[in-house]
């Protein structure tokens, strides 16, 4: 028997990696049947297909001028720190918008930092980007990415200002792209995005 | 004996009863023709299959059916009607048989309705009731599909009547007809309870009439039914009576839809709304227009007049009790007439308002229609009361009665009229496919341009007799049968004659559930150009005939489809091969994916699935389901789709190598 489906997904939902799960069950208790692998494994009540990657079309130009190139991989084109002002123990906000160059076909993760006046790291809000979601492995060029990070203040933060400074590293060996601004001068291996004062 | 009837001569009274009995003849006579005639014309889907289903393997040395399908509500039913259906799957497999048997349970409701009718309204009111319930084109359509609902009109006019004999005779031995009868009713469709305030309000006033013996047979005979469904309640901890109790139902409203679902039971149109609206009348209002508000006026109309001469009856046979009483002296030769009079008194009494009371239950049913899922055809639940209402209008001569029976007349056949066209169409379809002698194995696409009203005529004549003609010449070979949505009909078919079926599945419609939420929302139409596109490979090169109707207009084409064709459209499907097995029973050997979805456009997907197990480790009815989850297996989205249990060796054809997608 050939079944053609069409699932459509919900309104609101992120981009990014989904399954279609199928399987059977009855019509009468909703009690699903096990799938078992060939070896007659118990694989659960629904057999994982895929996966998809659910994404809007791929832009062929920048939305928005770029902030920053993180090697071959991708641009920064927007990029939002909130709150500006936040006392100790307080979570920042980061939201980044990327938007890829190429396919890379590996994972990164993207590094948020927070730097004190001296450059030393006082928090970090590390993850694959769109919280493992929207891997880079299945980035296509224009693919478009939102993603959010959380930075959570140390509760004994000294007042004063900070710098957020946002990157990519590699999850093998954690080798750090290089980062080019918009002129194409070479900015190191970090973004820094904005100044946030801390018990202002 | 009838109202208004005067002492007449006994040859007189002979010729009448002759006549009388002569006009139920040809009346039975014309009831069984239409509905025993033309056998191939009936429908065999889903539901047909699985009633069938489930009463079969009892016959073959299988335990005893403790449930019956699931109701509308989400609620499985008591298996009684399995149990009807085992008398003539005892005798063969054949659905003919099974749904035949159906059809000459309703002559009898026709013979019921008949002597229900005929004491109160009179040999040629009750003739007039029987009349036009058999000749009742939903009805007609209905005896001809295996539904539980199909098999209550002869339990109804068994209640009805033993309901009137109670009432006039007090003779305890109805209790047996009544509560049989009412039990039955209600094993086979929940709509019954609507009788309860009826049955229950008789009982009541006959309670003098209750005698031990006929009460404990009629409850041995209403309970026994129920025992082994009280036992699969008990044992799988009362989920049906909690699921019911559960069932929200939204708010009841009274509207012109309301309206229009009344006449749609009367005029027997119901199976003309499902397909103008192409699934049902329920869950939005349906747009009136002027034929339809001219056919609510109609019945409205015919509904006040009649109620108005069925009061003016009762007045009038009130004052003739009392110029009764008060004439007629207490002598003992006289005393029989006076006992029948005062019988025939109470009669009219009690029958007005059972009659009102059967009236006023129609639009009830039909506000109720909003608040829970109703197809229009349940109302089959009114029957045959309604046409004993009509008949009673029939039988006054007075020109009030005329006129409501002439409105309600026109209201009904005006409504009637494409169903006997739909019915001509599928029988000249029939004709035409037989006289083009076509081979298996056969494709069936149905022509987009057709309109609906040519649907059910094909899907009831032209298809099943494909499925035969599809065997027949099929020796003992494997059947390819690709389907549109009414190729549905021949698949359940052969499916029920465990013959190997390979099936194209081309479309569903699917039931899109909310995300992360078990509730169904909303019927939707499947895209289908990934579908069209494989029947396309399918059919390229294949001999093709065309079916057309009088007029030219195309209605089906026929492909002559060789299993090398089926297997090279499968290749170009170019499924990924998967490997695993659902219940032990189903296998999923191949898949294609969209790698990408566009938001808001669909994730297509196409499964090949394979029976590898027995078939009868899975339930009768099984849902598939293909949802969108993430990586923490939240649902994003999804369908559904209702597989019928299929035999082994159903899809065997190996697919393409591809990559995996596991």
């Amino acid at each position: 028997m050939l079944t053609w489906f069409a699932p459509e997904l919900a309104r609101g939902a992120p981009d990014g990696l989904y399954w279609l799960a199928t399987g059977m069950y009855s019509r009468f208790d909703l009690h699903r049947f096990p799938v078992a692998d060939p070896q007659g494994h118990d694989l659960g009540g629904a057999l994982r297909l895929g996966p998809l990657k659910a994404a809007p079309r791929p832009a062929d130009a920048p939305a928005a001028p770029p902030l920053a190139r993180f090697g071959d991989l991708a641009v920064l084109t927007q990029a939002d720190v909130a709150p500006q002002q936040a006392a100790p123990g307080a979570t920042l906000q980061v939201r980044l918008m990327w938007q890829a160059l190429a396919a890379p076909g590996r994972d990164y993760t993207v590094f948020v930092h927070l730097l004190d006046g001296d450059g030393k790291l006082v928090a970090q809000g590390d993850g694959p980007p769109a919280g493992g979601e929207f891997p880079t492995r299945i980035w296509e060029a224009g693919d478009q990415v939102r993603d959010e990070h959380m930075v959570r203040l140390p509760a004994d933060a000294r007042p004063g200002p900070y710098h957020v400074a946002v990157g990519l590293y590699t999850v093998e060996g954690l080798r750090r792209l290089p980062v080019a601004g918009p002129s194409g001068a070479v900015l190191g291996d970090a973004f820094t995005l904005s100044e946030v004062c801390v018990g202002c | 004996m009838a109202l208004g009837n005067v002492a007449r001569p006994v040859a007189g009274r002979a010729e009448a009863r002759l006549l009388a009995r002569s006009g139920l003849v040809a009346v039975l006579t014309l009831a069984a023709a239409l509905r025993l005639g033309a056998p191939w014309l009936y429908h065999f889907q889903d539901d047909q299959a699985l009633f069938l289903t489930i009463a079969r393997p009892f016959l073959e040395g299988g335990s005893l059916p403790q449930h019956s399908v699931v109701f509308s509500v989400g609620v499985l039913t008591p298996p009684l009607v399995e149990y009807l259906l085992m008398i003539p799957l005892a005798l063969s497999p054949s659905p003919e048989l099974a749904t035949a048997f159906m059809a000459a349970l309703d002559v009898a409701a026709v013979g019921l309705c008949y002597w229900c009718g005929r004491r109160f309204l009179g040999a040629w009111g009750g003739l007039s009731a029987a009349l036009l319930y058999a000749i009742n084109p939903s009805v007609l359509l209905q005896v001809r599909k295996i539904q539980s609902h199909n098999f209550a009109p002869v339990f109804a006019a068994l209640t009805l009547w033993g309901l009137y004999q109670l009432a006039c005779t007090r003779r305890p031995a109805y209790l047996v007809a009544i509560l049989a009868g009412y039990s039955a009713l209600l094993q086979m469709h929940l709509a019954y309870l609507f009788y309860a305030p009826l049955v229950i309000g008789v009982l009541a006033v006959c309670w003098r009439a209750w005698r031990l013996v006929p009460v404990l047979i009629g409850s041995l005979l209403a309970t026994l039914p129920w025992l082994p469904f009280v036992y699969f309640e008990v044992t799988h901890d009362f989920v049906n009576l909690h699921r019911a109790l559960q069932f929200s139902s939204r708010p009841a409203s009274w509207d012109a839809d309301a309206l229009r679902l009344v006449v749609t039971l009367v005029g027997g149109s119901g199976y003309l709304s499902q397909l103008d609206l192409g699934t049902s009348l329920t869950g939005a209002t349906t747009p009136l227009d002027a034929a339809g508000l001219l056919e609510v006026a109609l019945f409205l109309l015919g509904g006040a007049l009649l109620s108005g001469d069925l009061a003016r009856a009762v007045l009038s046979r009130v004052r003739a009790r009392r110029a009764c009483l008060a004439s007629v002296p207490s002598a003992p030769s006289t005393s029989g007439a006076r006992n029948q009079r005062a019988a025939d008194h109470r009669s009219a009494a009690l029958w007005f308002p059972l009659l009102t009371l059967a009236w006023a239950l129609i639009p009830v049913l039909a506000t109720l229609k909003h608040s829970i899922l109703l197809l229009s055809h349940y109302y089959v639940a009114a029957f045959p009361a309604l046409f004993l209402v009509v008949g009673a209008a029939l039988q006054r001569c007075g020109t009030q009665c005329w006129a409501a029976a002439g409105l309600g007349g026109a209201a009904t056949w005006r409504a009637s009229l494409p169903i006997w066209r739909m019915w001509m169409a599928g029988a000249a379809t029939l004709c035409v496919a037989l006289w083009q002698g076509v081979e298996f194995p056969l494709f069936v696409n149905a022509a987009a341009e057709r309109g609906p009203w040519l649907y059910y005529g094909m899907a009831m004549g032209y298809s099943f007799q494909a499925a035969q003609l599809a065997q027949r010449v099929a020796g003992d070979g494997p059947i390819y049968l690709a389907a549109h949505h009414p190729l549905e009909l021949p698949f359940n078919y052969l499916l029920w004659q465990r013959r190997p079926v390979k099936r194209f599945d081309v479309a569903h419609d699917l039931v899109l559930p909310g995300p992360n939420g078990p509730a169904v929302t909303y019927v939707v139409q499947e895209d289908r150009s990934d579908a069209l596109a494989f029947l396309d490979r399918l059919l390229a090169g294949a001999r093709r005939g065309r079916v057309l109707t009088p007029g030219g207009r195309p209605v089906y084409s026929i492909y002559r489809l060789t299993p090398e064709a089926a297997e090279e459209a499968l290749r170009a499907l170019k499924l990924g091969p998967v490997e695993a097995t659902i219940g032990g029973v189903v296998a999923l050997r191949g898949a294609q994916l969209d790698a990408r979805i566009e938001p808001p456009g669909p994730a297509r997907a196409v499964l090949y699935w394979e029976v590898a197990g027995d078939p009868a480790r899975l339930p009768a009815e099984v849902t598939q389901f293909a949802h969108l989850v993430d990586n923490q297996w939240r649902g994003w989205g999804g369908r559904t789709s209702r597989v019928t249990r299929a035999p082994p060796g159903h899809g065997a054809t190996a697919c393409s190598p591809g990559s995996p997608r596991n």
